[in-house]
């Protein structure tokens, strides 16, 4: 920071030459002239000294018999004056200043953090319909509108804080992961339970609602299962009024399902000579900027691989770099042995029980097999899959029965 | 070395626990290492070349011996030399 100040105010790096330089120095610092980076030289002192208290040495040098020389200048007032004719130097310096405030005014990095279930885009995507986007003034910025819009259109925020740092607009979010299943819950319609498929009911576990069926029959494709209407009844076993509600099970059912898969021995495959092309690509805007040139392959594949320009962490232009490689392919013939052929068809049918699996179906039986005849691949047979397939339907709202409808005159 | 008498302000000062610079005027040695040595409460130099600097305080005289010793600061009350520090002795 000293050094700083003494850069601005100027200063020059003098040699002296006296008889006895300890009494210079001594009145020097008796004077409270600044004096810094002292070095004996042979015969002489070399130091550095401000442009002031150079002024005020002359006296000095006289009662000492010293002689001081100027080496070197140092400092901004030595430098402007260095280049007072150099005009367009320093309406540069003061354009870039300009320029530094101007663009200090505006927002350039919206930083969202904290966000989980909702991501930084769908967040920015909404910023920008509420008209905040990267290059906003600051001053139209209104921090507490942000947070309070993004409170009313995400429900699962519950807490959002929205501040300016220097050019940048940071938010932070908090996300509560229930509470989307709180209001789904709370938005209740009646509805019964019917069967997403034909089979056999081989679980079921009722929380709400009437159950119609029950473990080991067989159901038919939308046949209710669990309906949304709870009948009342008095004493005497009479339907005396009708309540609704969303029902709510969990119903297995065991059903068959076919599979078959044929596929042909002899296919064709490409496959790469290992020549490739590469090259260059920009995109700016819907232009693209191919720089590759022209290749001579009769089949290729192309590879591309762009990267986004951004200024700020979120703040995307719209120009992409990158390289396009055009691989070489030649088309040739294949054909599968027959433990080839029974293996595809083994790891297309795992393919598929992987897949059962994952949407949490229960493969209980398989009977499928795989047999290779005139040179088609066949796999078939039958599997045993035991599955939660239910769907909704809304309850169909009755009149309440007689007998409670005088009731409701009477009272 | 040369002996001190204690004056009856420091004896004061003492009793009063003052801190002995201010008491007695004695100089302050701050050293990092052989390569910076940071002196307050001098009072003039005596000698300054690149090898040896004398320095006189109120009661003594310092000698400073090493190579290439710089003065980087020097003010009525304070200086900052650097440099290869090897001896620092009492004249």
């Amino acid at each position: 920071m000293k050094a700083w100040n003494y850069y601005c105010k100027g200063y020059v790096r003098i040699r002296l030459q006296s008889g006895g330089p300890e009494r210079f120095l001594n009145m020097c610092a008796h004077h409270n002239i600044p004096v810094w980076d002292l070095q004996n030289r042979e015969g002489f002192y070399e130091m550095n000294v401000s442009i002031s208290g150079f002024y005020q040495m002359k006296p000095i040098c006289r009662k000492t018999g010293s002689r001081v020389k100027i080496i070197k200048k140092y400092g901004l007032p030595f430098f402007f004056y260095r280049n007072k004719k150099r005009k367009a130097f320093f309406i540069g310096i003061l354009a870039g200043f300009f320029l530094l405030m101007v663009l200090s005014q505006h927002i350039w990095n919206i930083h969202v953090e904290g966000n989980r279930h909702n991501s930084t885009q769908t967040i920015l995507n909404y910023l920008d319909e509420i008209q905040i986007h990267h290059g906003i003034l600051k001053k139209d910025v209104d921090c507490s509108y942000i947070a309070e819009q993004m409170r009313r259109e995400f429900p699962d925020i519950t807490w959002v804080s929205a501040k300016i740092s220097g050019t940048r607009l940071i938010l932070e979010v908090k996300e509560n992961a229930t509470a989307n299943k709180i209001i789904k819950q709370t938005e209740e319609n009646p509805s019964s339970i019917i069967a997403g498929k034909s089979g056999t009911i081989v679980s079921m576990i009722t929380r709400k609602g009437t159950p119609c069926k029950k473990v080991g029959e067989t159901c038919e494709k939308g046949e209710t299962l669990v309906s949304g209407r709870v009948d009342i009844m008095n004493d005497s076993k009479e339907v005396v009024g009708y309540e609704y509600t969303e029902s709510d099970a969990d119903i297995y059912i065991q059903s068959q399902m076919q599979y078959y898969h044929e596929f042909d021995i002899h296919f064709q495959k490409n496959v790469y000579t290992g020549e490739a092309k590469k090259g260059p690509v920009l995109q700016l805007g819907d232009y693209f900027i191919n720089l590759k040139g022209k290749n001579h392959f009769d089949q290729f594949d192309t590879v591309t691989k762009l990267h986004q320009v951004r200024l700020t962490e979120n703040f995307r232009l719209p120009i992409f770099y990158g390289s396009s490689t055009d691989y070489e392919s030649v088309t040739k013939p294949f054909k599968y042995t027959k433990e080839g052929a029974e293996k595809k068809a083994q790891e297309q049918l795992e393919l598929l029980l992987d897949t059962l699996r994952e949407k949490e179906v229960q493969v209980k039986e398989n009977h499928v097999k795989i047999q290779v005849l005139n040179n088609v691949c066949v796999a078939k047979g039958q599997l045993t899959i035991i599955e939660k397939s239910t769907e909704k339907q809304p309850v169909e709202i009755l009149e309440q029965p007689a007998q409670n409808a005088e009731e409701a005159e009477e009272n | 070395m040369r002996k001190k008498s204690t004056p009856i302000t420091g004896r004061i000062a003492d009793s009063l626990q003052i801190p002995k610079d201010l008491a007695y005027r004695e100089a302050i040695f701050t050293m990092t290492g052989s390569r910076e040595l940071f002196i307050e409460n001098y009072k003039c130099i005596r000698q300054y070349e690149d090898t040896c600097i004398i320095l006189l305080t109120k009661h003594d005289a310092i000698k400073i011996e090493g190579t290439h010793l710089t003065i980087d600061y020097y003010t009525n009350e304070e200086m900052k030399i650097t440099g290869s520090i090897c001896r620092v002795s009492f004249l």
